[in-house]
């Protein structure tokens, strides 16, 4: 198992005897050179996952201040880079927050250091529960169940491969811009624009209607028949629309 | 942009009807008439491609991108209201809120608590504290009025107290470690002050909700 | 009947914790924590978190064998003005004495046994109560002279590595004393620091 850090990996077998071997490769395989894994490793970055790994010991260990401290740390980022995007609404996406801290503090004795942080093991429960919840009530959003089902998957892999917390915010930010995006180019290019300017960069009525040539009333118009084209293009039903 | 109707005459078959009212709409605006927004909405769905340029839709439309309007301003709900939040917030980076955060972090604790708490011991207690409050109430009663004396006279003194004793002191963190291993000559230091530094970073946030007046 | 008196005890102790004076919360006053302290505050966290950087920052250093660069960062944390100056907080003064014996113990590995000492005695004048961290400082103190002696006999100056062994296993006698004392308060059979 490696960690991946931005664009370097470590070894953390050396550190920690949390090695499982990989069901892809043999066993027998020629270990990859590396490199002394100081030089692998941001200092600053290494030195924070000591400090890290010393707080999910106790936390483990039923120290309840040290996993308030993990859930503050981490939980804003699982609210913004995980739930936030997913469940597209400040209620369900605090709601599947407060969900999340609830299946960690019944779980965290399960947890194993990976040497890659506490952040991937959260996510991979965040992911979950967003399932859950988006599965639970059928809701308007840029992700449907399938996709969410895929995600989790996928952040189970990453946990697997020990992707480190910024890259798994990357990843993240970066699933939601291109599902998006995808969506956007899949609609007419007027229309694509009336959602850009209205609703993602939230320009005004008068601004979107100047920048698209037309009346602010057809504004409107131009933006329900935009915002209905994309809900038909993200594999959405549009007849629930009165 | 896929070309218009109007300009592929030659291979086009008959018009429909809302390519014809589409086009008297062009018609109308060339030759000076005032062309309405929903005439204009009907050229451009046309050109855009869209099927849904009848005027009787166009009515039901209107009254529907209205509905969507106030949605989006917050008047009312609007299923593509909904979706719109959602790509907003899918894309943007909004925090959650730090006080519903550290609301939603002692939930979650204190639900852990609260399952963990032994339930057979709750009728003693509360009977014992059933009992203690009815006799606090009967000596209660007879010294009341000194009481109330006393605490009129102390009122200053303990405003002035509550404004401090919310807040977590500064103290020695010597309670932080197990008193039956010492320290040792060598080592550990970065346990020990990690270990202080999320003690005191707990009790300053603590102290801080304090001041905010939520705790 | 035994159950009934216990209740009776109970409801005695309720009564007379709800009639007592006003004091100050005892859980602070047996944690060190006197009425008129500071509140923890930004000020106090930002010199906490820092000091835990350089700890760690110092645990690559060390586990590079890079000492000098050890003492530099080291050196750097404890060099004044630490916040509160003279009356810094409880916590300001036992990370500066923890962190002056951490320093005091890579001087004496580097054979600066003086410059050592001089930490020591400064660790030991902000340490001042009977606690873990004072403790620490003359355990660090019987390491150094451990090494002064040794150092000293190899030279063969043999009164200086003689008064060093003394000095040693007073240094060493007095950190098992105060870890004793820290044992009692433990145990609640002897008074805070």
């Amino acid at each position: 198992m490696s960690c991946v850090v931005s664009n370097v990996a470590w070894s953390p077998l050396r550190l920690h005897a949390h090695a499982r071997p990989s069901i892809l490769r043999p066993v027998t395989a020629a270990p990859t050179p590396v490199a002394p894994f100081e030089q692998r490793l941001d200092p600053a970055r290494l030195a924070e996952l000591e400090a890290e790994r010393l707080l999910a010991e106790r936390a483990k260990a039923g120290d309840r201040r040290a996993l308030a401290e993990i859930l503050r740390k981490f939980g804003p980022i699982l609210y913004r880079s995980v739930l936030l995007p997913r469940l597209g609404s400040e209620a369900v996406a605090q709601d599947a927050l407060g969900d999340t801290y609830v299946r960690v503090v019944e779980k965290f004795a399960q947890f194993e250091w990976r040497g890659c942080g506490v952040y991937p093991w959260l996510r991979v429960v965040a992911m979950r529960i967003a399932l859950d919840s988006l599965r639970s009530r059928k809701r308007e959003t840029l992700f449907d169940p399938d996709d969410l089902a895929r995600a989790a998957d996928a952040a189970e892999r990453d946990l697997d491969q020990g992707l480190d917390l910024k890259l798994c915010e990357e990843r993240d930010r970066e699933a939601a811009k291109i599902k998006l995006d995808t969506a956007l180019g899949a609609i007419n290019s007027r229309y694509a624009l009336a959602i850009r300017l209205r609703v993602l960069e939230e320009k005004s009525r008068e601004e979107a209607a100047g920048s698209l040539g037309v009346t602010v009333s057809t504004l409107d118009v131009v933006l329900h028949r935009a915002l209905k084209a994309l809900k038909k293009a993200l594999g959405g039903d549009d007849s629930e629309s009165p | 942009m896929k070309t218009r109707p109007e300009l592929d005459l030659v291979d086009a078959p008959v018009p429909s009807k809302k390519e014809l009212d589409a086009a008297s709409a062009a018609i109308r605006a060339l030759v000076g008439g005032s062309i309405d927004r929903f005439d204009n909405e009907a050229l451009l769905a046309l050109a855009l491609g869209d099927d849904v340029a009848d005027e009787a839709i166009l009515d039901e439309e209107r009254v529907d991108a209205n509905l969507l309007r106030h949605a989006l301003d917050g008047q009312g709900e609007h299923p593509l209201a909904e979706l719109a939040s959602a790509l907003r917030v899918a894309t943007g980076s909004k925090e959650v809120d730090e006080l519903t955060h550290e609301r939603l972090v002692r939930r979650a604790l204190h639900e852990r608590e609260n399952r963990a708490a032994p339930r057979r011991y709750w009728p003693i207690a509360s009977a014992i504290v059933a009992l203690a409050a009815g006799i606090a109430l009967l000596i209660g009663n007879v010294t009341a009025d000194r009481s109330e004396r006393e605490v009129a006279a102390s009122l200053p003194r303990l405003r002035a107290a509550a404004a401090t004793v919310a807040l977590i002191p500064s103290r020695s963190t010597e309670s932080l470690f197990d008193a039956s291993t010492a320290f040792g000559a060598r080592g550990g230091e970065s346990a020990r002050v990690g270990r202080i530094v999320a003690s005191r970073a707990s009790d300053f946030r603590a102290n801080r909700f304090a001041r905010w007046g939520v705790r | 009947m035994r159950v009934t008196s216990r209740l009776t005890l109970i409801c005695a102790l309720v009564l007379t914790a709800c009639k007592a004076q006003p004091s100050p919360d005892p859980a602070l006053v047996a944690a060190g924590c006197h009425e008129d302290a500071p509140a923890v505050d930004e000020t106090l966290l930002a010199f906490l978190s820092k000091a835990r950087a350089v700890h760690l920052q110092v645990d690559l250093a060390e586990a590079d064998a890079k000492i000098d660069e050890a003492v530099r960062l080291l050196d750097g944390l404890v060099r004044p003005p630490a916040p509160g100056g003279e009356n810094a907080s409880p916590e300001v003064a036992e990370v500066l004495a923890d962190s002056l014996a951490r320093l005091a113990e890579l001087e004496g590995q580097r054979g600066n046994f003086e410059a050592a000492r001089v930490l020591v005695r400064r660790g030991l004048g902000i340490a001042k109560g009977r606690t873990q961290f004072r403790g620490r400082l003359f355990e660090v103190l019987g390491s150094v002279e451990k090494r002064s002696f040794d150092a000293l006999r190899e030279r063969r100056d043999d009164e200086g590595a003689t008064a060093a062994k003394l000095r040693s296993l007073a240094a060493l006698k007095e950190a098992v004393s105060i870890q004793e004392d820290v044992i009692d308060r433990a145990l609640g059979t002897a008074p805070s620091p």
